[in-house]
């Protein structure tokens, strides 16, 4: 598919979105959801490290020999992650705190190394940095959404103001509760986008035969 | 020579040295810029227990004073000790940082421990977990539990009386099932600071 801004974004938020269409990222995806706010935190630092990990990726592309490409990216995702951890604990101790130990957990996050791999290492610099946003945006409002319900449910509240006393499905704050949650939303959205992807398809369907018909007549 | 150059291995030795390096000396930098100094993080500590910033004396401080621990026994250690308030009016707070030894494993949990004095009593006012090491149940619990857990036991810790998780009404009352030995670190770390406070002569 030839690059454009919309099907970068198309494809980073909606039809290759990494929590929920290609299932990566599973882990903080699954630990951290019990708050909105953790999700926020988490993407916001992925996306971070995706765009200037991606930059990186793809401006060394043609230096990086084949043989060690996986190293080199692996060295420049920790950079990041580091880079990241250093600014949290500065400016934002309190998110610094609440992601613990998933913060350093993103050096071997599968969405970072997939990009690198498959799009950073083959595109140029401004495209894999759009990449790197759109699918992080991605991920985050993925993790945002999961949290939010996981909240709203396991203790009544949503981006931490209580809503309701007296009300929590202990469940949803489990980690049992995460992955119902989780497999619900991927079971949604696959449902979204399959409709989406049908409708597109029938619009070019009726294209193509509008456009049959019309030479037809022209003969 | 020059074949040692131009070979493959080389090159990916050179670039992964380089990348490392570079980077490498990047985090450093930053690291020495964004630097987060322990007062700095005392200070955090102590926002997190009064929701703002407050003045401070410090009384007894291990990373200042150069001292390993202020005070310790078998129950635990206290590094720090602050004053917030003048002592020489009525009422004032001490802030104790206490580490319970004989958690889950052998680990240990260190509290913030807020001690309000007035006139000739002394109570604790407030709990905050700070940090914890090898603890799962009890770690994953937020503050207001721990307030909780360790202050609905009221007449227990007046006049420097240690105290125990035990409920009045029961005998082997249970603040989690199943976390007992995180409990017993958590009333380790709370009991060392009436112990200290006893110890010291600090109250009035």
């Amino acid at each position: 598919m030839k690059n454009s801004l919309k099907n970068v974004a198309v494809s980073g938020v909606i039809t290759s979105n990494p929590t929920l269409k290609l299932v990566l990222g599973t882990c903080p995806t699954l630990a951290l959801t019990t708050l909105a706010m953790n999700g926020i935190g988490m993407g916001l630092a992925v996306t971070f490290v995706l765009i200037f990990s991606n930059l990186l990726v793809s401006l060394l592309r043609k230096v990086i020999p084949n043989q060690v490409r996986i190293p080199a990216f692996v060295l420049i995702i920790a950079t990041f992650v580091t880079a990241v951890r250093i600014l949290l604990d500065k400016f934002l101790p309190v998110i610094y705190e609440s992601l613990g130990l998933y913060l350093p957990l993103i050096v071997v996050n599968c969405i970072i190394l997939a990009r690198a791999e498959s799009f950073a290492s083959k595109n140029s610099p401004l495209w894999a940095m759009a990449d790197g946003l759109f699918m992080g945006i991605g991920f985050t409002l993925a993790l945002t959404a999961m949290g939010a319900v996981r909240e709203l449910l396991g203790s009544g509240a949503i981006f931490g103001v209580k809503l309701w006393d007296n009300f929590s499905i202990a469940f949803f704050s489990s980690s049992a509760g995460a992955f119902f949650t989780y497999g619900v939303f991927i079971a949604l959205f696959s449902l979204l986008s399959s409709f989406i992807e049908k409708k597109q398809k029938d619009k070019q369907m009726q294209k193509l035969l509008d456009s049959t018909s019309t030479s037809e007549v022209k003969q | 020579m020059k074949k040692v150059f131009s070979s493959i291995w080389f090159r990916c030795i050179s670039v992964l040295l380089c990348i490392s390096i570079i980077a490498g000396g990047g985090l450093a930098l930053l690291n020495d810029v964004l630097y987060v100094s322990p007062e700095e993080r005392t200070a955090r500590s102590i926002k997190k227990i009064y929701g703002t910033v407050v003045e401070y004396d410090s009384l007894l401080d291990a990373d200042i004073d150069g001292a390993e621990v202020i005070y310790s026994d078998e129950m635990g250690e206290i590094t720090k000790v602050f004053r917030i308030g003048e002592e020489s009016s009525n009422s004032y707070d001490m802030l104790f940082k206490s580490t319970g030894n004989n958690g889950y494993k052998g680990g240990t949990i260190t509290l913030w421990v807020k001690v309000v004095f007035e006139g000739t009593t002394y109570k604790i006012d407030k709990v905050v977990l700070e940090s914890f090491t090898k603890q799962t149940l009890m770690s994953k619990l937020d503050g207001s539990f721990y307030s909780g857990f360790l202050i609905d036991v009221t007449d227990a810790y007046k006049n420097g009386e240690l105290f125990s998780a035990t409920d009045s009404s029961s005998e082997n009352y249970n603040p989690i099932s199943g976390a007992t030995f995180s409990a017993n670190s958590a009333v380790n770390a709370v009991n060392l600071v009436l112990k200290c406070i006893n110890d010291k002569g600090w109250e009035k």
